[in-house]
C-alpha cells in the first residue's frame, strides 16, 4: 500500500499573533500532542515542527481519510473551536510539502525573510520526534535532505547577507525613544533566546545597566552571569519595574506577566520617563492596552518582524533565486521516493 | 540698480526663497532617498540668514528704530530668530530634523508676510525710536516670540515621532527625528529659556508703563500679560510634571499659534501713519 505525505499548518502566514498564541504549545505539553497523534488509526510517522511563528505536522499516512481526526486532535488539544480552525491553517502533500519544508527550513518562509534560528528549530523537532521514534524512513530521508538543501542554500546564496534581526530593529526603536542606550536600565523576563539576542543586542550599542527575571531565580541568575548583569527575584516585579527604561519579555509563561493597570501605577511613579516594552512571547507576556499610557512603547514579535522585512527588499531577488534551487532539489527527492515507489 | 539691490525687501525675499528651496530640497531628499542633506540645509539656512539679517538691518537703517512696527517686521524678526536658534541649537545638540522644520516655518511665514502687502504698514516710530528701553523691551519680547516659535516646532518633531513609535512606523522621517528624550529635554529648555527672556522683556516694559502710564494701549497689555501668564502657568506645569508627553506639546503648539494671533490685537492698538516703512529715509 502507497504511502501519502501530507502537511497541516497553522502559520504566522494564516494565523494573526491572537490565534497562534492559542496555538502555542510549551515543552511540557509536546509530548502529549504526540501521544495523541500516534494514536490515529493509519498515521504511520509524524514530525511536529512547533515554533512562535509555525505549527507544522509533518504525516505519512495510509489513508487520506486522517486529515479529519488530525485536525479534532489538534482542535480539542488546543481547546478550539474546528470550524474556525480552516480559516487560519491549511493542508498540503506530495511535493507541495516537501518544497514547503525546504523554504520553512531556509529561512524563506520565515517571518523574518533569510533568519537562521529556524534551521535549529526544525533539527530540534527532528530530533525530538527521533527520540520518540516517531518518524520513519520517509520523514527520515526527507528530513535529512532539507537539511543538506538548506547549508547548500545558505552557502552558495546570498539570502542571510546583511540580516536584519529582531535585535538590531529593537536597537534602532530603543534609540528613537531614549536617544542614547548608556544611561538606560534594562530588564529582561525570562531566559529565551530571541530576549538574549535581543539584550546583547542592546549591549553592543552601549546600554551596561541590565538585569535578569525568571520565574525560576536560578535561569535568572545563569542569565544575568552570562551577559553580566544582575538577577531579580520574580515576585519583586511589580515593585521595581518603574526602576527600568527597556523591558524585554520572553517567557514561556501562558499568562499576561505585565498588565495595563501595573504600568500605570509605575508611570505614575516616573510620568516623565518614556518605557519601551518588548514582547517576544508567544503567547504574550504583556497586556496590549498598556500603549494606552502616555510615555509608553509596545512592540511584539510581529511588529518588529514587519519593520525588518520592510528594509529586506534587497533580498527579494535572492528568495525568488533560491526558491527555484530549493524546488529542483525538492523535485528530485520527490521523483526518487517516487521512482522507489514508497510514497504516493 | 544698486538703490534696488540695497532695497530690503528684496534681501528678506531672497532669504524667504533660499529658506523655500532648503525646504522643498529636504522634504524631496526625505521623501525619495530617505537620506537628510544636512550640510546643504544648513549651507542654504546660513546664506538665507545672511540675507534676512541684512533686509532686517536695512529697515532698521530706515525706520530708525529696531523693525517691530507692524505684524510684517514682526514675523519676520520671529521668523530669523526662529533660524538664528536653529543655526544654534541645531549642531550644538544634534536636533537632527530642525533645519527642516525651520526653514517651512519661516519659508511660509516670511512668504505669507511679503505677498500681503497690508501687513507692511506704515506707522508711528513714536517712542520705539526714541526711547532705548521700549526698543529693549519689544526686541527682548520678540526675541522670545522667535523662542516660543522654535519650541513649536521641536514639539511638532515630538508629536511627529511619537505618533511614528505609537502607530509602529519606521519608514520615513520618523527615523531621522532626534529621540522623544532628547525632544522632552530640549522642550523644557526652551521654554524655560523663552520665558526667561519674555519676563525680563515685560520687565523693562512694565518700567516704561509705570513712568508713562497712558502711553500703552491696554489691549496690548491685556494680551501680552495672558500670554506671558499662560506660559508661565506651563512652565510651573512641565517643572511639577503635571503637563508632560505629548500634552505638553500640544500645548506649546496651540499656544504659539494662539501667540501669532494677539499680534493683530496688539498692533491694531498701535497709531499708524501715513507712509510706506520701506520708503521712509532715517
Amino acid at each position: 500500500m502507497q504511502k501519502e505525505l501530507l502537511l497541516f499548518a497553522t502559520t504566522h502566514r494564516t494565523a494573526p499573533l491572537e490565534i497562534r498564541e492559542q496555538f502555542a504549545i510549551n515543552s511540557d505539553r509536546i509530548a502529549s500532542l504526540y501521544t495523541g497523534l500516534c494514536k490515529i488509526e493509519s498515521l504511520e510517522e509524524c514530525l511536529v515542527l512547533n515554533t512562535c511563528n509555525r505549527i507544522e505536522l509533518y504525516l505519512i499516512s495510509l489513508k487520506p481519510e486522517i486529515k479529519r481526526a488530525v485536525e479534532n486532535h489538534f482542535c480539542k488539544f488546543h481547546n478550539f473551536k474546528i470550524g474556525h480552525l480552516h480559516k487560519f491553517s491549511f493542508w498540503k502533500s506530495g511535493l507541495d510539502v516537501v518544497n514547503h519544508l525546504f523554504e520553512v527550513s531556509s529561512g524563506i518562509d520565515s517571518q523574518m525573510v533569510g533568519e537562521t534560528e529556524i534551521i535549529g528549530q526544525v533539527k530540534s523537532s527532528y530530533k525530538t520526534a527521533a527520540e520518540i521514534a516517531s518518524v520513519g524512513p520517509i520523514l527520515h530521508r526527507v528530513f535529512q535532505k532539507c537539511f543538506q538543501s538548506t547549508k547548500w542554500v545558505r552557502n552558495n546564496t546570498t539570502i542571510g547577507e546583511g540580516q536584519i534581526s529582531i535585535g538590531s530593529v529593537a536597537v534602532d526603536l530603543a534609540l528613537r525613544i531614549f536617544g542614547n542606550l548608556t544611561f538606560s536600565r534594562i530588564l529582561v523576563i525570562g531566559t529565551g533566546e530571541v530576549g538574549k539576542k535581543t539584550v546583547k543586542a542592546l549591549k553592543s550599542r552601549g546600554a551596561n545597566s541590565i538585569s535578569v527575571s525568571s520565574q525560576t531565580f536560578d535561569n535568572a541568575e545563569k542569565l544575568a552571569n552570562e551577559i553580566a548583569g544582575q538577577a531579580i527575584a520574580f515576585e519583586d516585579l511589580p515593585t521595581v519595574i518603574s526602576n527600568f527604561d527597556i523591558i524585554i519579555c520572553s517567557t514561556a509563561s501562558s499568562k499576561i506577566i505585565i498588565s495595563s493597570s501595573m504600568i500605570k501605577s509605575t508611570m505614575y511613579r516616573r510620568p516623565n520617563q518614556p518605557m519601551f516594552f518588548i514582547d517576544l512571547a508567544v503567547p504574550r507576556d504583556i497586556e496590549t492596552q498598556i500603549t494606552n499610557t502616555p510615555n509608553v512603547f509596545l512592540y511584539n514579535l510581529d511588529d518588529l518582524a514587519e519593520i525588518a522585512n520592510e528594509n529586506l527588499n534587497s533580498r527579494i531577488g535572492e528568495i525568488d533565486r533560491c526558491r527555484q534551487i530549493l524546488q529542483e532539489r525538492a523535485n528530485r527527492l520527490w521523483s526518487s521516493l517516487e521512482y522507489n515507489g514508497i510514497i504516493n | 540698480m544698486h538703490n534696488f539691490i540695497l532695497e530690503e525687501r528684496v534681501f528678506i525675499w531672497s532669504a524667504a526663497l533660499l529658506y523655500l528651496v532648503a525646504f522643498i530640497f529636504g522634504f524631496y531628499s526625505l521623501s525619495r532617498s530617505k537620506r537628510y542633506p544636512r550640510i546643504i540645509l544648513i549651507t542654504l539656512a546660513i546664506v538665507g540668514f545672511s540675507f534676512h539679517t541684512l533686509g532686517l538691518y536695512e529697515r532698521g537703517l530706515k525706520t530708525n528704530s529696531c523693525p517691530l512696527g507692524n505684524p510684517f517686521e514682526i514675523i519676520q524678526f520671529i521668523t530669523w530668530t526662529s533660524i538664528l536658534l536653529y543655526l544654534v541649537i541645531g549642531p550644538a545638540f544634534r536636533m537632527s530634523l530642525l533645519g527642516f522644520f525651520s526653514t517651512g516655518f519661516a519659508a511660509s511665514l516670511g512668504i505669507l508676510s511679503l505677498l500681503i502687502a497690508k501687513w507692511d504698514h506704515p506707522y508711528q516710530t513714536g517712542p520705539f525710536g526714541i526711547n532705548p528701553w521700549i526698543e529693549t523691551h519689544a526686541s527682548l519680547a520678540l526675541f522670545s516670540y522667535g523662542i516660543f516659535a522654535t519650541l513649536a516646532l521641536t514639539s511638532t518633531m515630538y508629536l511627529v515621532q511619537n505618533y511614528g513609535l505609537k502607530q509602529k512606523r519606521s519608514k520615513g522621517m520618523a527615523n531621522l527625528l532626534p529621540s522623544i528624550l532628547q525632544l522632552d529635554q530640549m522642550n523644557k529648555r526652551l521654554l524655560f529659556m523663552a520665558v526667561i527672556v519674555f519676563t525680563f522683556a515685560i520687565s523693562v516694559g512694565m518700567v516704561k508703563w509705570i513712568v508713562d502710564f497712558g502711553q500703552i494701549q491696554n489691549i496690548k497689555l491685556i494680551f501680552t500679560l495672558t500670554l506671558w501668564l499662560s506660559y508661565l502657568i506651563v512652565l510651573i506645569l512641565r517643572i511639577f510634571n503635571y503637563l508632560i508627553g505629548i500634552k505638553f506639546a500640544w500645548v506649546c503648539v496651540i499656544l504659539f499659534s494662539a501667540s501669532l494671533f494677539t499680534l493683530w490685537p496688539i498692533d491694531a492698538s498701535r497709531p499708524t501713519f501715513n507712509e510706506n516703512p520701506s520708503q521712509r529715509l532715517p
